[in-house]
């Protein structure tokens, strides 16, 4: 039988081949059981293959959780991970740039081994969902014959390294950083000094500090490309920040150095991997990103370790040696205009130019975004997309942290036959960068830690924003919405002006789909302004509540004046009783859609849940304890917000504490009603009852949660900076969080540490 | 021949006007494993123009009403191995599609949903073994025209003239109507 391998032979690189060789051992060893599903698990996520939601095979199917029915459910490929099912695979697109060959590849992976489909990511990835394991050494060879590795896609690895998609024809950049970012990730792939750390590792790069470029301050590693001028002699180098993060409590990345000159840039990434790879923590990973190392040690002692360790280094050839040739990178456009000829296009073409072209620093060209909904895109779009930019470009398209793709280095006077290529298969939506091109991450259609619909919700914003022509609307095309369906970011709702990041409540006895409301994040200077917390508002008035808002936004702003600015003045208090009728729900058989998600027909609700009377009176005590603690939450916000004052955030620590207690003590009611007040007492007992006992655990998380009472207690006497404020404020919304999730499973009697037990249907 | 990745598309004749009807069918279908093949999840591309809308994501097959190209078909993808020879794994798949189709038409949320009874696409998911190209369709040809003989013993095999790099696709457009019910009796028979 003709295969993959024997088909591309000699086009498939010697290395690449033989680490793939390697992994279809390594998976044949596992069906085997040679190799401990845990390890396997690892081994996979290091080649991209990544798990996707149901993969334990159980799902919840509206009333019960039930069984799915795999033909071999005994075999896994991962701890509770079945080999039988439906994987993710996340292909690594290095500083987001791909040929035209290699769209056509992608092209065809997404017919043959996925649903047709290719998603762009927020890191530049491209990723194919419901992949069969069985498939994924074949896919991963006829990506090595392209140019294209799956390695490190995934795992405690460095992960794809990201560029500006503008860089090299954006007017502002200092210099191109694309041939860095190639070094970067060539250098590191598989380098021995990133195989040990606890976490992954994100790496950036910007072309300038304004623009929100590469996002370089929510990484943890990046890089913001200087210059400067030495003795008449323009010189090269970059910026260089560590530590930052978005997660469930975002981290600004702090300066390592304000100058590091280009032919040093990787020896000080090796430096900073080692120091990483030997300090940071290996045990508990939800503390186990280099954000938690800086904001253990100090930007100052991690320095000091990074640059002995830097000096210690033994040379290595690979740091340097393409510097001439990174100074020479230079792309290129076609000689000539492909078409063109003059059309008479209308008002559509005009609004896609105004959205979706911006003019490069080269005279006569210009690169166009397109608009991907939701990042998506079908096979047959990209295939016919390959041609289009075989036609107009050479080789010159990048995928954006926006989950959208650039085509640069377009003759101005081929736009029109351009747009008309691209209208002729659905690519020349208007509204790129604008309030209707909404970023989500997967969410609960595919990720196994989503908690709400975000694609859902964002299909719903991006149909109905549109319609009523936002993307046009001068006064709100600007806003930027993004979703995510859990707290952990990868929407990255935390930079938006308008962010969510799905949870849930329970009402009587369901549960009611939500999402957290984030207002005032900067998207702009690489991303180093959070939102702050508004309370959460149930998925299915999500729409109202940016209407809303937006109204609000167009009331209130004065001049140009930023929705950050806006929602600054205007005020935490004012806005969330702007909302408040809209978090008030209805009983289920008032308004069964609450409790459904976007995109779903099942009942969020847990419909089996059966509570008797005396439970139903201290879940009652409960939820007002919660409900307290909510209210203790948004007092220590307002705290914060007070800038003039200058206790105001050690005031705003101690309410957050204090929420983080009263929740703890609700939680405490359920077995104890006559629990004391004292924070002491409640720490000690909530300590023993739900946290020693794991109930309080989230499934994936583990204790990272009550962590963050412990930690608030141990530190209650610190006075703390605005910033640490403003972190210990968030982890005390997540706390809450996890109280309702805890309260939740509780009421479903699925008392088992991290809401193990099931009720299952065979 | 290795091909099992084989592709049926059975167009609507008439169109279900609102996509998110399927979504609580499905769903139903998934908690009630109302089909033989094993079926697990529900994917939603309505936002995407000219998409697979919505699937039914299965470990045997994906079952999918795709707007590719504009036209609404439902369109079943064969994932897993099939026994017997190319044409029997194409009668299989065939047999699949139709049940799915007749399935759909019994459901009482999707009134008004038609199927074309004259019509069907046999397509190959699989560029090394079976690629879009005449010795790619001197392998495919035999066992579609197996199929329409089958259903309606002639119809015309046309292959589709579309990108070089699609996937090989016949039409196979029937002498009379054959309503998906009657076109499993025949591919049971």
């Amino acid at each position: 039988m003709t295969t993959w391998k024997d088909h591309l032979g000699d086009a498939i690189p010697a290395d690449w081949g033989a680490e793939i060789d390697h992994f279809e051992a390594q998976m044949n060893l596992r069906k085997q059981g040679k190799i401990e599903d845990r390890v396997f698990a690892e081994l996979r996520l290091r080649r991209g293959a990544y798990g996707q939601r149901y993969d334990n095979g159980l799902r919840h199917d509206g009333v019960q959780q039930a069984f799915l029915p795999f033909p071999n459910p005994q075999l896994t490929k991962g701890p509770d991970t079945l080999w039988d099912a439906p994987g993710m695979m996340r292909i690594k697109i290095p500083w987001g740039g791909f040929t035209a060959e290699q769209l056509d590849l992608l092209a065809d992976l997404g017919e043959e081994y996925s649903d047709g489909i290719l998603h762009i990511t927020t890191r530049q990835d491209v990723q194919l969902h419901y992949v069969d394991i069985e498939d994924t050494p074949d896919l991963m060879r006829r990506l090595a014959a392209v140019g294209i590795t799956t390695r490190e896609a995934c795992g405690n690895s460095v992960r794809n390294v990201t560029g500006c998609p503008m860089a090299g024809v954006c007017p502002c950049e200092a210099f191109d950083t694309t041939p860095y970012a190639e070094a970067t990730w060539r250098f590191l792939l598989g380098h021995r000094d990133v195989q040990d750390f606890g976490r992954k590792f994100k790496i950036a790069f910007s072309g300038c500090a304004d623009g929100a470029c590469g996002l370089v301050s929510m990484h943890d590693m990046g890089f913001i490309a200087r210059t400067r001028e030495v003795d008449g002699r323009i010189e090269r180098g970059f910026e260089v920040q560590v530590g930052g993060g978005l997660g469930a409590v975002p981290h600004v990345a702090k300066v390592l150095d304000p100058f590091v000159l280009e032919h040093e840039i990787l020896p000080l990434t090796q430096a900073v991997a080692r120091v990483y790879a030997r300090l940071g923590e290996k045990t508990n990973r939800n503390k186990a990103r280099i954000k938690f190392l800086v904001a253990k040690l100090g930007i100052d002692e991690l320095r000091r370790l990074v640059l002995e360790e830097r000096a210690a280094l033994e040379r290595d050839e690979r740091w340097d040696e393409w510097v001439p040739t990174a100074r020479r990178f230079q792309e290129t456009p076609l000689a000539k205009p492909a078409d063109d000829s003059p059309r008479d296009l209308g008002d559509d073409f005009d609004r896609w130019c105004e959205r979706n072209v911006k003019a490069q620093r080269q005279a006569g060209f210009v690169a166009v975004t397109l608009a991907l909904p939701l990042g998506d895109l079908t096979s047959r779009q990209a295939r016919r997309l390959a041609d289009i930019a075989r036609r107009f470009l050479r080789d010159t398209m990048r995928t954006t942290v926006e989950q959208n793709i650039v085509l640069r280095w377009v003759h101005a006077s081929d736009l029109p036959a351009l747009y008309e290529a691209l209208a002729a298969i659905g690519l020349a939506r208007s509204g790129a960068e604008s309030i209707t091109d909404i970023v989500t991450c997967p969410g609960t259609d595919t990720c196994k830690l989503g908690i709400s619909a975000s694609r859902g919700l964002g299909g719903e914003l991006l149909e109905e924003l549109t319609a009523r022509g936002l993307q046009h609307d001068a006064d709100v095309q600007n806003l930027r919405i993004k979703i995510s369906g859990c707290f952990n970011s990868c929407g990255q709702h935390h930079v938006a002006d308008i962010g969510f990041f799905g949870s849930s409540r329970t009402v009587g006895n369901y549960r009611v789909p939500h999402f957290q409301l984030i207002l005032g994040g900067q998207w702009a200077e690489n991303g180093r302004h959070f939102g702050q917390a508004m309370g959460a508002v149930p998925s299915k008035r999500v729409p109202e509540a940016i209407h809303r808002l937006l109204d609000l936004y167009r009331r209130e702003k004065s001049g140009g004046e930023s929705f950050r600015s806006v929602v600054e003045r205007v005020g935490r208090k004012e806005i969330k009783a702007l909302l408040d009728d809209l978090t008030r729900i209805p009983d289920h058989a008032a308004e069964p859609d609450l409790y459904v998600d976007w995109g779903d027909a099942r009942s969020y609700s847990i419909g089996d849940i059966g509570i008797g009377e005396c439970a139903g009176e201290v879940v009652s005590l409960t939820e007002f304890g919660i409900a307290a603690a909510e209210s203790l939450l948004l007092e220590a916000q307002l705290a914060l917000d007070d800038r003039k004052d200058t206790e105001a955030p050690a005031r705003a620590t101690g309410l957050a504490l204090d929420a983080m207690i009263k929740a703890a003590q609700a939680l405490i009611k359920q077995q104890d009603p006559d629990v004391r007040d004292d924070g002491e007492t409640v720490l000690q007992e909530f300590q023993r009852r739900f946290h020693d006992t794991g109930l309080f655990h989230d499934r994936y998380m583990g204790g990272k949660f009550a962590q963050f009472l412990f930690a608030a207690w141990e530190e209650r006497h610190e006075r703390p900076e605005a910033d640490a404020a403003g972190r210990r404020i968030e982890e005390a919304t997540l706390f809450l969080e996890a109280a309702h999730a805890c309260h939740a499973r509780l009421l479903a009697g699925d008392g088992t540490p991290g809401g193990g037990t099931l009720k299952i249907r065979h | 021949m290795t091909l099992h990745r084989i592709g049926i598309k059975i167009p609507l004749s008439r169109d279900l006007q609102d996509d998110a009807r399927l979504i609580p069918v499905f769903h139903a279908w998934i908690r009630d494993q109302r089909l033989p093949e094993a079926i697990l999840d529900v994917a939603d591309y309505r936002h995407v123009p000219e998409s697979p809308s919505l699937m039914l994501i299965g470990f045997d097959c994906d079952i999918t009403l795709d707007r590719e190209g504009g036209e609404p078909t439902l369109y079943v993808q064969r994932k897993q191995p099939l026994n017997g020879d190319l044409s029997a794994r194409v009668l299989a798949v065939a047999a699949t599609a139709y049940r799915v189709a007749d399935a759909l038409l019994a459901e009482p949320g999707l009134a008004g949903l038609a199927f074309d009874e004259r019509r069907i696409t046999v397509l190959s998911n699989d560029r090394l073994h079976v690629a879009n190209d005449e010795a790619g369709e001197a392998v495919l040809h035999p066992a579609a025209a197996t199929l329409a003989e089958r259903l309606w013993g002639d119809a015309q095999i046309t292959r589709a003239a579309g990108h070089p790099r699609d996937r090989l696709t016949l039409h196979v457009v029937g002498t009379h109507n054959l309503s998906p019910a009657d076109a499993l009796v025949r591919l049971q028979g």
